[in-house]
């Protein structure tokens, strides 16, 4: 027996659309479907021109960020026979939309560029000498908080579920401050200003602690968790 | 009338962003910052591409009890003697250097012993265990940390925009750069560089199950073909063993990482026995991959496999805890789509994975054609008829590195040269031809078309007939992707954009098909239902196609024959 499941999809085409508007579509939902599938279902049988952004559909590139029934998820990794008969899907917010299901991430990257997130070593540059790795404690307690933070793929779920972000458009985010926190722990990381760079009212003082960022999290990282590691950091180091 | 293009003007013109294609930008920018780097991706830069689905880890011979030298025996022993010894040469000599650089530089994080030194765990085919990690999702990381070092220099970064056609020289002595097309505004780009580099993928996506993210598919290897390459070993594509059977879900065929097996995950049959008894008694599990997957192949088809057409893979007498604690990226996965990697068995099948056959390099990733530099997937000859896992991600990093140096040499001997304004308008005409068919054939059902008939009769174990067939197939499908249709706004448009991928894809399925069929033995990943024999007297060379001609090309034995024990 075939399962059908109907799709309401938010769309707008930023040159065509005075307004988005939802569209409704119905397809046969095949044994572990994700909603992905389910998309790429309505555009190869159904409809051409529905735009969505993907690329490894296994849940590693964050290319398939989406709100689905309300909540921010990857499409890939979220299956169809956990969801209802009918699923809503939406772009994520507080960024602009390209079409559709597709959003613009420029914002979302130049806020994460603004905390430096490179790693700093000893000789930066390849045109330099390579020098040894140093040896690194796998249980030191600070290795261990980083190790978690940096599993995340920059997909923007976080960034489209947390409302400082909504009501504050300078405020960093939770994914470039959880990276700033990353590099901060890195015992082997040599900028000494990161702090800096989160420490002024776009920074780690804005979060008001609400935690949507680690809820929807398809990685598991806990944003939050290092904000306000950064936050007590930074209290350390100043006294 | 086809629509204007505006131009753009670089040094240094890279096409891809995986692990190739960053190392190359990061490598010349440091050794010349005053260059003009262009990186272009089809998807988001840092997301596209391959490198980041890395599960299992870098070979690196690190460990003082191993050496560069035994890491080469097993890579040219792996790729039975078929690979370019000297680009093998080259990734086992530079593999351990460029770990330190993602180590120190870039600070990738990999997971340490007890006394803090890297880790490096079991991988199959290798006399040590030399393979660098973290976790079992160790592409993400070295993506990410790679993709933050582009924010630390002044490199242009172009998101979502894909190359359609290599752009000759007007004198026709090389390339002048690459037509680009904005996915996101339809809009285009004539690209002019002193140098361009490729790194965009291989073609496995060409099968039914397939690995790599969905929009690879080959680009590289077409544009290089059309624009007169010499591409190589066209015919050896690895397939893994343990793709994930996820029903008709995409995730189908998206691996489950080697180091299950390395670990002593056991394959089984539908009937529970450990099959790899039958076709590699000593090596068992961890045999090479292409004598592993041909293994579950052949099961599969002598009526042995599961209810979904597979084989298991069983790691539960591993301990659930250590399967959770060693493996939490697959664990996952599997918990997804119902299965219980910790305790139960999950399907699998084998998945086409990575294209050993490639463009003609040397070992400064130089090709024939001036102005053009190939790394990475897209390049043919290092890992000869099968690739070593763990060796994939070495050769992206080590070879886009290279790359990066050789552009940072040559592009201030090179002039900036004039383009085949023809060539660009071709290039247009081709790409814009379905945007204006009210009516025509779906991209999307010649794309499972070619999926479907590279799997049945280009496969795993192919034959003559076979791949007769599937060639006059592809030529078929040739013909109907001309007449493709896709809806007429050029903004954003998937369909237009998988017209412009199948095309691709038929492209490189033909190349493949077409060297498979030449070669009448059984090698590495190429395995002939109707010449089941491995023959060294007839067979050690290489099988190169350019220009619609097909020849052979004697491997030269650098460093390594078959019949020597250790390395020269």
């Amino acid at each position: 027996m075939s399962v059908h499941k109907t799709f309401r999809i938010r769309r707008f085409d930023p040159s065509n659309d005075a307004h988005p508007y939802w569209a409704t579509y119905t397809i046969e939902a095949k044994p572990k479907f994700s909603v992905l599938d389910g998309l790429f279902a309505i555009l190869e049988n159904q409809d051409g021109t529905l735009g969505f952004r993907y690329s490894c559909r296994a849940g590693m590139c964050g290319s398939c960020a989406m709100r689905i029934d309300g909540r921010e998820g990857l499409a890939c990794r979220i299956r169809l026979e956990n969801l209802g008969a009918t699923i809503s899907v939406e772009p994520l917010r507080s960024l602009p939309i390209v079409k559709d299901l597709t959003t613009d991430m420029t914002p979302f990257f130049d806020k994460y560029r603004k905390i430096d997130p490179f790693f700093v070593g000893d000789s930066p540059s390849f045109a330099e000498q390579t020098p040894e790795p140093l040896r690194v404690d796998p249980t030191q307690p600070l290795r261990q908080s980083a190790n978690r933070a940096i599993d995340c793929i920059s997909c923007g779920a976080c960034y489209s579920a947390c409302p400082t972000v909504a009501s504050n458009p300078a405020y960093l985010g939770p994914a470039a401050l959880n990276r700033a926190f990353a590099l901060a722990a890195d015992e082997r990381d040599r900028e000494a200003d990161r702090f800096a760079l989160i420490s002024g009212p776009e920074g780690a003082y804005s979060c008001r602690s609400i935690g949507n960022c680690v809820s929807v999290c398809p990685a598991g990282v806990a944003p939050l968790a290092a904000i306000q590691l950064l936050r007590r950091g930074k209290s350390a180091s100043a006294t | 009338m086809s629509p204007g293009y505006d131009e753009l003007t670089c040094d240094f013109l890279i096409i891809g962003s995986g692990g190739a294609g960053l190392m190359a930008a990061l490598h010349a920018y440091d050794l010349n910052p005053r260059l003009n780097i262009v990186v272009v991706a089809k998807g988001l830069v840092g997301k596209s591409g391959c490198t980041r689905l890395v599960q299992g880890g870098f070979n690196a011979a690190l460990d003082p009890k191993d050496s560069v030298e035994k890491h080469f025996l097993d890579t040219v022993k792996g790729g039975a003697f078929l690979n370019n010894q000297d680009l093998a040469w080259a990734l086992v000599s530079d593999a351990p250097e460029i770990i330190r650089k993602l180590e120190t530089k870039v600070g990738v994080f990999f997971d340490r012993r007890p006394d803090g030194t890297i880790h490096q765990k079991a991988f199959a085919g290798q006399s040590f265990d030399r393979t660098v990690h973290r976790g079992d999702l160790t592409g993400i990381e070295i993506v990410s940390r790679l993709h933050d070092q582009l924010f630390a220099r002044k490199i242009t970064l172009i998101d979502e925009t894909r190359a359609l056609d290599l752009i000759p020289t007007k004198d026709g002595s090389g390339i002048a750069g690459a037509l680009l097309l904005h996915q996101r505004t339809g809009a285009f780009t004539l690209a002019r560089a002193r140098t361009t580099l490729l790194a965009t993928g291989g073609g496995p996506r060409m099968y039914k199950f397939s690995a790599p993210s969905i929009e690879k598919v080959g680009d590289g290897y077409a544009m290089a073909y059309r624009a007169g390459c010499d591409l190589v070993d066209m015919e050896m594509m690895q397939f893994h063993p343990t793709g994930i059977l996820a029903g008709a879900s995409r995730l189908s065929g998206m691996v489950l990482e080697e180091g299950l097996r390395g670990a002593g995950a056991y394959l089984l049959n539908a009937h529970g026995e450990r099959f790899m008894q039958r076709y590699d008694p000593e090596r068992m599990e961890r045999a090479t991959r292409d004598v592993v997957s041909r293994s579950a192949y052949i099961e599969i088809m002598e009526g042995r496999g599961t209810p979904a057409g597979g084989v298991y893979i069983d790691a539960s007498h591993l301990g659930a805890d250590f399967v959770a604690k060693t493996f939490p990226g697959m664990v996952r996965r599997c918990a997804e789509v119902g299965y219980d990697l910790t305790r139960r068995p999950v399907e699998v099948t084998p998945t086409a994975h990575f294209h050993m056959g490639g463009v003609a390099i040397d070992d400064r990733c130089r090709t024939a054609m001036p102005g053009l530099l190939v790394a990475g997937e897209d390049s043919g000859g290092v890992h000869g008829a099968n690739r070593l896992g763990g060796n994939g991600v070495a050769e992206s990093c080590v070879f886009g590195a290279r790359a990066g140096v050789t552009a940072a040499q040559i592009c201030s001997e090179l002039d900036m040269h004039a383009v085949d304004a023809s060539a660009v308008n071709t290039a247009l005409d081709a790409a814009l031809a379905p945007l204006t068919r009210p009516e025509g054939e779906n991209p999307f059902a010649i794309r499972d078309r070619v999926q479907a008939v590279m799997w049945e009769d280009a496969g795993l174990v192919r034959s003559g007939p076979q791949l007769a067939r599937a060639r006059a197939t592809l030529d078929e499908l040739s013909d109907r992707a001309l007449h493709c249709a896709a809806p007429n706004e050029r903004r954003w448009n998937l369909a237009w954009q998988q017209v412009l991928d199948v095309r691709n894809l038929i492209t490189v399925a033909s190349l493949t098909a077409r060297a498979a069929e030449h070669r009448t033995e059984t090698r590495g990943s190429h395995a002939r239902s109707d010449f089941a024999k491995r023959d060294d007297g007839r067979w050690l060379v290489n099988i190169h196609l350019q220009n619609d001609r097909i020849f052979e090309v004697p491997v030269v034995m650098t460093r390594l024959k078959p019949d020597a024990a250790v390395p020269a």
